[in-house]
């Protein structure tokens, strides 16, 4: 009976999408992700790359941080997640086996960027996760725009720890864990990164940015499953996320009806279907 | 600014500290409207700098607040003019991406360590990602500085 690399279901409409670590991606997951992104970066319309980052910063800034009032005044989490849902959507128009896999941060303190996405070629091509295009319809650029992102990466054990990651996990007030997990861990991993993703106006263009706000939707998942709770008040699931979509807090609270969870890691069994009435 | 030192704070409830939960320093009003930068925060190190152990081998260090910044103005004039509110009874838009953020962080493990007396200090070091490597900032604009004890 062998054991092979995740396969195709039998019906990929129907079957969750497991977005898996970075590192853990087979040759053929990575070789998709890169060919939708590549894709994704060479559609000029709303279903490009460049519209999708252009939501988050320059031109809309339409993403919800942290602000006066507290993180009960926040949207962090569920816009951000809503965000990846049609991000990774866009993904997946481009080429149907492509995921959003997720930067595992403390797995990342020896090599800093991961390799997939720090490789500036692949098979002597441009590595379309080292980076992307950057706007150029922008009235007042600094005078030192470069016309892709650039990433100026801080030392990798500067990186948040397991304990880090944990101790936010452990919180168990929703707003103490979206506060912490937001200013402390995300907005750190930010500015580690330097360049482009430091920015929150040229951050999404970064192909990096994805993969790490896939782990920030990840710990969320995590914190959801050990405390038994979605996290958000009731009061706030019917506000809207503003998306095509339409989707609101409430509909972005389980990971599954979005069609997607989180794994460390996949295999699957091919068994040979019997034919015949063998017994 | 890129450096803070607060005037003398009441520890809380002295004669109690260690009956506390939790001891949170919290910043309001932080503007974010530059470049990101992260606030390491000490406690009774009036001296502490950029060159200052920032980890958990050095008890007077609570932690950091990390600042995602907006970065610099792209816009024509008056794209990033903070509007405060609503504009209409019907405009339902959400807040101004720039408007002030509020930020905390415990502090609690610190002041036991160092809260020796009846007042204590805290002192804000701003640093940034300058390419690779972290140097001293002037990023930091807040309004308030709150410590709050839970019990």
């Amino acid at each position: 009976m062998p054991l092979v690399p995740a396969s195709t279901p039998q019906d990929p409409t129907l079957a969750l999408r497991h977005r898996l670590s970075v590192f853990n991606l087979s040759p053929e997951q990575l070789a998709a992700l890169r060919e939708g992104i590549a894709k994704m970066q060479a559609v000029r319309d709303n279903r490009g790359f460049a519209a999708l980052a252009g939501i988050h910063g320059w031109p809309q800034f339409r993403c919800q941080h942290t602000q006066e009032g507290g993180p009960q005044a926040t949207l962090f989490l569920p816009w951000h997640r809503a965000y990846l849902y049609e991000f990774e959507l866009a993904l997946q128009e481009q080429d149907a086996q492509a995921r959003l896999c997720w930067w595992d941060w403390p797995a990342s303190r020896e090599v800093g960027i991961p390799p997939a996405y720090g490789a500036e070629a692949v098979d002597g091509q441009p590595n379309p996760l080292a980076s992307g295009p950057m706007p150029t319809d922008v009235p007042n650029r600094p005078s030192d725009w470069k016309a892709h992102t650039v990433r100026t990466p801080a030392k990798p054990a500067e990186l948040p720890t397991a304990g880090d990651v944990e101790e936010v996990l452990a919180k168990s007030d929703y707003f103490d864990f979206e506060l912490a997990l937001e200013t402390q861990l995300h907005n750190a991993v930010h500015g580690w990164v330097g360049g482009s993703m430091s920015d929150i106006g040229t951050a999404a263009y970064d192909p990096l940015f994805w993969a790490h706000h896939t782990m920030v939707d990840r710990l969320w998942s995590l914190w959801q499953s050990q405390h038994a709770s979605p996290g958000p008040p009731p009061d706030t699931y019917g506000t809207s996320l503003g998306f095509s979509a339409q989707l609101t807090v409430g509909s972005v609270l389980d990971t599954a009806s979005l069609g997607y969870d989180y794994a460390a890691s996949i295999q699957h069994v091919e068994v040979e279907a019997r034919t015949g009435g063998g017994g | 600014m890129e450096r803070y030192v607060s005037p003398p704070l009441q520890v809380p409830a002295p004669s109690a500290l260690y009956k506390h939960d939790r001891v949170d320093l919290e910043l309001h009003g932080v503007e974010h409207s530059g470049e990101s930068f992260a606030v390491r925060v000490f406690v009774n190190a009036e001296d502490a700098g950029p060159e200052t152990p920032a980890a958990g081998e050095n008890p007077a260090y609570a932690g950091s607040f990390y600042i995602f910044g907006h970065g610099p103005c792209l816009g024509d004039q008056g794209h990033c003019d903070v509007r405060t509110g609503p504009i209409t009874p019907y405009d339902f838009r959400p807040p101004h991406p720039l408007m002030p953020q509020y930020h905390r962080l415990p502090i609690t493990d610190a002041l036991r360590a160092s809260a020796h007396e009846d007042t204590f200090s805290v002192t804000l070091v701003v640093v940034a990602n300058h390419g690779g490597s972290y140097e001293s900032v002037d990023a930091l604009t807040f309004r308030r500085l709150s410590v709050v004890a839970y019990s």
